[in-house]
Parts: C-alpha cells; sequence; structure tokens
C-alpha cells in the first residue's frame, strides 16, 4: 500500500472527524502536518482523559471476583461497539456523500477503505474504551504486574475491535448487495434500530437483577471463560487457545474482506448511491393548506432521508446504559412516601439531560436542512416560526425516546403512582430545556456542507465531548441526589427541604427559558 | 427602486464589499459583472436578507429594509447561486412551500405554474425529489417558484448556470417579460453576451468596489471599436499581462 496516499486521506478524515477543533487550530495559524499531528495528538490526549475518568469509575470493581459483571461489561460493549460500527459504517460508506469524491480519483480501494475504516474506529473507540479498562481492571485485581496488564488488555482491545470492524463491515455490505435490502432499504434500517432497542431494554432488565450482577466467584458464562481467563491467568493453555482463536478469527475476517468485499467496493458503492437517489425520486402530491403543515411535511422528510435516526437511537439510547449499571448495586426502595417526590423529579430531570447529547434529533435538525436555511431567510416568512417548527420536531422525537426509557426504568422499580408521575413530568420538562440548549447549539455551530452525519455529531468538541459531558453530569446530578436524598432520609422537615428544592428547580427553569428566549429565539423576530 | 447607500461588508478581516453606491430602478434589467470572488453574491444577498450589511443601508421603494424587512421580503423573489436546496421536497412540494411563504393560495397561482412547468418542459417531474433532478432541473424548478408570487423586484444569482439553451433562451424571454411589466430584474453573470443581451443597466464590480455603472451602450460608445469582452477584460482583469495563459508550462515535473 501507498503510505503516502493512505497518510493524507487519513489526514483529510481527521479533519472531517474534528471539524471544530480544527477550525479552531486554523484561526491560530495551524496547517499541514502540523495540523495533522495537533489533530493525532489531541485524540491520544483525550484517550487518556477517558483512561483516568472511566477508571476511576471502574477500576474500584473488582472484575476478577465478579466474572458475572465482567460478562456483562463485555457483553455491552462490545453490543455497542457493533451498532455503533453498523451505524458509522453505514453512513460513512452510504449515507455520506464525499465517498464519490473519491471515487474518480486514482486511490486503490483499499486505501480508500482502510482510511474510512480508521474514521469508524476513532468514532466507536470512545465508546467502547471502558471495555478495555474492564480487561485492564480484571486483570489488574487477578494479580498481574501493571505493565503487563497494560499490553495485555490493550493488545485484546485493539484485536476484538478489529474483529468487529471487519465484521461489521462484512455484514453491511453484505447487506447492501441483497436485494431485500435494496429494496426495502428504510425497512432493514428500522430493523437493525428496533434490535438496537431491544439489547438497550435488556441491557436495563439485566443490569437490574442485582442478584445475579452482585454474585461473588459466580461460575462464569462458559462463553466468556476462555476471554476471562486470558486475563486472569494469562499463561495458562485456556489463555493460549483464546490468543489462538481470535488470531484466526481476525485472519479469516480479513481474508473474506480481502477477497470478497474490497475488489467490488468501488462498483458497489456506486451502484447503491444511484440506488438510493432514485429508490426515493416520486411521491404522490398531497394538497396542505397551511404553512405549518407543509413546513412539518418537510421536516419529517428531512429526518427521514438523513439516514441518523439509526445513530441517535444507539447514541440516546445504548449509552447511557454504560452508567445506568452504576445503579445496579443501588437498591431503589419502590413505596416511598410522598416526600421523595422532589428527589425522583430531580432524578427525572437529571435523567433527560443524561439522554440527550448531540446526536440527538434535535441537536441537528437545523444543520441538516444545509443550504435551505439560508433561502428561507430570503422568503416573506417569520426565521422564528420556521425554526419553531423544526424545534417541535427534534422535541417531540427526543421525548418519546426519553419517556420510553423512563417508563421501562419505572416498570423495572416498580416505582408506585406519585413517584411514576413525578419522573414522567420530570423527564419532559427536563428534555424541554435541554432540547433548547442543544437547539441553539445547533444553530450556532451549524454546518451545512457537512457529508456525512458523523461529522454533524462530531461538532464542539466531537465525540470525546459527548461523553465527558454525560460523565460530568451523571457526577453532579448524583452527588445532588444524593444529598438531596441524604436530607430527606435524615428526617429534616420535608416540607422545607422540598420547597427550597421546588424553588431551586423553578428559578432555575425560569432563568434557562429566558435566556433562551433573550438569547435564541428573539434574534429572529 | 432601489437605492443601496454606501454599502459595505466584510467577512471578518476581509472586505467583500466596499462603499457601493447603486439605484436600480423599475422597470429595468439590471446586471452584475465581475470576477470571481468580486462581490456580485454578497450584494445580491445583501439585498435578498440572507446577509446584514457591514454598514450602509438599502431603500426599496423609499422604505428602508433595515426596518421593514418583511414587508420587502414579500415584494422579493430569489434564485440562490446554487439552487441545491429543499432536495427532500418534491417539486410540486417546493412550490406548494413558496406559495404559501408569500401568502398566496394554490388557487391564485394555479395558472401561472401550469404554464410555466410547460414552458420549462416540467410537467412529467412535477411529483419527484429535487434530489432526483439534475442540476437544470432543480434550476428551473427554483425559477418557477420564484416566479409564483409574480414578484415585484426578481433577484437571480448566476441564473443561466446549467440550463440547456433552450431553457436559457427561455429564462432570457421571460426576464424581459418580466420587466416589461414594470417590474425590476437584477441578475449576475459571467456571460457577456447575456449580459450585453438583456442588461438595461450594468454594474461592474472588482475586489469589492464598483468599477463602473451604468448601460451597456454607453461602455461600448467610451471605448470604440473593442469588444465588451475586451473592454471588460480591460477593466476587470489583470493588471499589466503578468500570470498569462501562456506562461504556464504544460508539463508537470517529476
Ligand atoms: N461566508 C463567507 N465567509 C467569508 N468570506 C466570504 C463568504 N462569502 C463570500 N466571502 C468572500 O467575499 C468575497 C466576495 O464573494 P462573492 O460570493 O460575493 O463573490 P462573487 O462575485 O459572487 O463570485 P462568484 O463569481 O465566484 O460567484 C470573496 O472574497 C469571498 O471569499
Ligand atoms: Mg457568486
Amino acid at each position: 500500500m501507498n503510505k503516502d496516499q493512505f497518510k493524507n486521506l487519513l489526514a483529510v478524515n481527521l479533519r472531517l472527524l474534528n471539524p471544530q477543533v480544527t477550525d479552531r487550530l486554523r484561526r491560530k495559524g495551524k496547517s499541514g502536518a502540523e495540523l495533522t499531528n495537533k489533530l493525532k495528538m489531541q485524540f491520544l490526549l483525550n484517550g487518556l482523559i477517558f483512561f483516568l475518568i472511566y477508571g476511576t469509575v471502574m477500576l474500584p470493581i473488582n472484575l476478577a471476583e465478579y466474572p458475572n459483571m465482567f460478562t456483562y461489561y463485555v457483553v455491552l460493549f462490545v453490543l455497542l461497539a457493533v451498532s455503533q460500527s453498523i451505524s458509522g459504517i453505514y453512513s460513512v460508506f452510504f449515507a455520506g456523500k464525499d465517498l464519490n469524491n473519491y471515487l474518480p480519483l486514482p486511490f486503490k480501494q483499499k486505501e480508500i477503505f482502510l482510511s474510512k475504516v480508521t474514521v469508524v474506529a476513532m468514532n466507536v473507540i470512545p465508546f467502547i474504551f471502558p471495555l478495555f479498562i474492564a480487561f485492564f481492571s480484571t486483570a489488574w485485581h487477578a494479580g498481574i504486574m501493571i505493565p503487563m496488564a497494560l499490553l495485555l488488555s490493550l493488545v485484546a482491545f485493539c484485536i476484538i475491535l478489529t474483529i468487529i470492524l471487519f465484521a461489521c463491515a462484512i455484514i453491511v455490505f453484505a447487506l447492501t448487495k441483497t436485494s431485500i435490502f435494496r429494496k426495502h432499504q428504510k425497512m432493514v434500517m428500522n430493523g437493525l434500530m428496533v434490535i438496537t432497542l431491544v439489547i438497550a431494554m435488556a441491557g436495563i432488565l439485566l443490569v437490574n437483577n442485582s442478584d445475579y450482577m452482585a454474585g461473588k466467584h459466580q461460575a462464569i458464562n462458559p462463553i466468556m471463560l476462555p476471554l476471562f481467563k486470558t486475563f486472569v491467568e494469562p499463561i495458562s493453555v485456556i489463555s493460549l487457545l483464546n490468543w489462538t482463536g481470535l488470531i484466526i478469527l481476525l485472519l479469516i475476517l480479513g481474508f473474506i474482506l480481502k477477497r470478497s468485499i474490497l475488489p467490488h467496493l468501488g462498483s458497489q458503492l456506486t451502484s447503491i448511491n444511484t440506488q438510493m437517489l432514485s429508490g426515493s425520486g416520486k411521491r404522490k402530491h398531497v394538497e396542505r393548506k397551511s404553512l405549518n403543515a407543509i413546513l412539518d411535511a418537510y421536516n419529517r422528510q428531512v429526518l427521514k432521508e438523513s439516514n441518523m435516526l439509526l445513530q441517535v437511537l444507539v447514541n440516546s439510547v445504548a449509552l447511557p446504559l454504560i452508567f445506568i449499571i452504576s445503579f445496579a448495586f443501588t437498591q431503589i426502595p419502590n413505596n416511598l412516601p410522598l416526600k421523595w417526590v422532589g428527589v425522583f423529579f430531580v432524578g427525572g430531570l437529571a435523567f433527560s439531560v443524561f439522554t440527550t447529547n448531540s446526536t440527538a434529533v434535535v441537536a441537528n435538525m437545523i444543520s441538516l436542512d444545509r443550504g435551505s436555511l439560508e433561502f428561507v431567510s430570503s422568503l416573506p416568512i417569520s426565521m422564528k416560526q420556521y425554526l419553531k417548527r423544526k424545534f417541535l420536531l427534534g422535541f417531540i422525537f427526543q421525548i418519546v425516546i426519553n419517556l420510553a426509557l423512563i417508563i421501562v426504568m419505572i416498570i423495572v422499580w416498580k416505582l408506585n403512582l406519585y413517584l411514576s408521575l413525578s419522573m414522567i413530568f420530570s423527564t419532559i420538562w427536563g428534555t424541554y430545556l435541554v432540547s433548547l440548549y442543544y437547539f441553539s447549539r445547533d444553530y450556532r455551530l451549524r454546518i451545512t456542507n457537512w457529508t456525512n452525519v458523523t461529522e454533524l455529531f462530531n461538532r464542539g468538541g466531537g465525540n470525546m465531548a459527548i461523553v465527558l459531558k454525560m460523565l460530568i453530569v451523571m457526577i453532579l446530578s448524583i452527588g445532588v441526589i444524593i444529598f438531596y436524598s441524604f436530607l430527606i432520609g435524615t428526617g429534616k422537615p420535608a416540607l422545607v427541604v422540598n420547597g427550597t428544592a421546588a424553588f431551586l428547580i423553578i428559578a432555575l427553569s425560569f432563568i434557562v427559558v429566558e435566556h433562551y428566549r433573550q438569547k435564541f429565539w428573539q434574534k429572529f423576530e | 427602486m432601489i437605492e443601496i447607500e454606501d454599502l459595505s461588508k466584510n467577512y471578518g478581516d476581509k472586505k467583500a464589499l466596499e462603499h457601493l453606491n447603486l439605484k436600480i430602478k423599475s422597470g429595468e434589467i439590471f446586471g452584475f459583472l465581475g470576477h470571481n470572488g468580486a462581490g456580485k453574491s454578497t450584494t445580491i444577498k445583501n439585498l435578498v436578507s440572507i446577509i446584514e450589511p457591514t454598514s450602509g443601508s438599502i431603500k426599496v421603494d423609499g422604505l428602508d429594509l433595515q426596518n421593514h424587512r418583511q414587508k420587502i421580503k414579500g415584494k422579493i423573489a430569489y434564485v440562490p447561486d446554487t439552487p441545491d436546496i429543499f432536495l427532500q421536497l418534491t417539486a410540486a412540494e417546493y412550490w406548494d412551500l413558496l406559495t404559501s411563504a408569500y401568502s398566496l393560495s394554490i388557487a391564485d397561482v394555479q395558472q401561472r405554474r401550469q404554464e410555466l412547468v410547460t414552458l420549462f418542459n416540467m410537467s412529467e417531474h412535477v411529483d419527484e425529489t429535487l434530489a432526483s433532478f439534475s442540476h437544470g432541473m432543480r434550476q428551473k424548478t427554483i425559477i418557477i417558484g420564484a416566479l409564483l408570487p409574480d414578484p415585484d423586484i426578481w433577484i437571480l444569482d448566476e441564473p443561466m448556470q446549467g440550463l440547456d439553451p433552450q431553457a436559457a433562451y427561455d429564462l432570457k424571454q421571460l426576464m424581459k417579460k418580466h420587466a416589461a411589466k414594470g417590474k425590476t430584474v437584477i441578475f449576475s453573470t459571467h456571460n457577456l453576451d447575456t449580459a450585453q443581451q438583456l442588461c438595461d443597466e450594468l454594474a461592474i464590480l472588482k475586489k469589492g468596489v464598483l468599477i463602473y455603472n451604468g448601460s451597456v451602450q454607453n461602455l461600448l460608445d467610451q471605448n470604440n471599436d473593442e469588444s465588451l469582452e475586451e473592454i471588460y477584460l480591460k477593466m476587470a482583469g489583470r493588471q499589466n499581462g503578468d500570470g498569462l495563459v501562456d506562461d504556464i508550462e504544460g508539463d508537470t515535473h517529476e
């Protein structure tokens, strides 16, 4: 392979992956190789921060003693990696527009493929980094020397990630070859979404089965045994078998890729891309009377064709699961008296802030408009009205996701009526507030010439920022909830405590709503 | 009547437009010429409220654009330089959106719409999405949309781009007809023949500065025996012969 070409492709993709960081660096006068190196450094630095943060959360858990926990982590993150990779590969190869720009250039298919898969990998890594920590933690607790433990877990992590990426690439490319996919592209993608959702729900239910999770020294699931032993007893027959197995699997997948996917990459991509365009070409005309109805129909159409729904679901459903695992050890008493209503309200608020991130529909509606937004400002309609309709759709979409999740939790925790209602209302309200933030952020950071949705999601600090924000929200809200519970639980006068909390929540809400009314909506009057 | 007074636009430190003064009369076809990056689109975007001027003002029929945006927008229809907008809509849906945006009912525009669709050969494509259109078909769709409200001021940014000769001819006729009704047509172009055929009045921009404003005839009279192309290149082009095509060497160096 031509190393220079690959490097150049990677440099371009690094910029695509971090549009905002690139912009910031460019304004500081960085360019060329220097810029690329800075971007790479940034990526490594983020990795280090992740290691520290996830490490503090996960290292105390002795995974070597809780094999079920180990199994859970591995399964969860492998599934997460699979769904992220599938949606990532799909969006980069089939829903993105920039690939068509490469195909006419004299690059080798292999280089294009590898550089694009690298982009997907860099996108997936922040989300499944805890897998690496899980490996390391297991080895460390089993008494393996730290350098050795690091090496073992790093190598295992890389091999497993590559296997997942290759397997997903094969799945996606094979899927797009089938006639079912060509005919029912939307349906197949929807099917994948449903599967993701089911996995997520199953995950919540599993975590909640805390008897199962907390069992010490239980027999490990036989499928996980070899992997587990690799870290607990690295020098053993079973560990050796595990390594051999992984490497053979990797080679087989690489061989399949090389033989059956790479040679037809170009022709497959071009045929699919033209197919997609002509496939969704015609639609019967429906007469709509009001401007709002016309705008709503348009916005729904934009959303449908953006190919981002799968990723939205993965990120707002599967991702929070990583953290919800912390609740596995907290027994939530389900029949608390009325005075606990406030605590659950705060819980609902925190939850909605937690599940809504820069990959949400409401956080991308404006950019999905591409050049149309600019054109609209030349039309004699109110920009405020135009944006309001977009906000409404994004908000409703997020509400549906968040409510679905919270209802599952309510059922799992068997909460009583008033606690449930409290959580439901606070989720709706919290979603509204956080949607305001993300909607105006989308406007502030809007890009209209993006090539695939991943680029949109990575605005601001990128993937790393999403996960970091989540962690911060989680730590803060857990702090607040613990403090609040402490006050209520230790018999402080509930009326005073709840009254103060209510006052704070109302004041905070007022500030947020008023802020966005003045700083955002008023701009468009 | 449009009066542009001392209009300037900066993008950050970059001066895209400097102290532009222009009057555009009703019933006139007004053309903007200038090299890439001269400031044609910037001027037009100011006129159609897509960007706000850094300084200066624009008056339409005596009303200040800054203070009467909504009212003035209702009189203007705009054809952008790239037709890649509202790609998810079908042509019919796009026209519905435009009709509704200008507060008209579908019945009001039914006849005009039908005529334009037939004129531009789009009858078979009304229920197809703009995404599935060729560049020229998108351009036609947007041109039809702009004419639906029969705007007092019709502003087009490089409208001939990508149109087939027939459609380009039809568009020119439409522009002439529109001006003949006493309405204003403003457009930018790189095609000097088009400018010569259509424009009552011309503005040539160079690096954000107005270097000529007047009729085409006037320009030709001032420089006798030269073609518009020669005159234009002399005015807007590069100085004293540096960087000519002849200087470019044909071979790439290994
Ligand atoms: N959004 C923007 N941000 C920064 N600079 C801009 C922006 N839009 C235009 N410019 C700059 O303003 C100047 C004028 O651009 P403009 O688009 O008006 O040129 P133009 O005459 O329409 O050129 P063309 O013939 O290529 O369409 C150029 O130097 C351009 O780089
Ligand atoms: Mg232009």
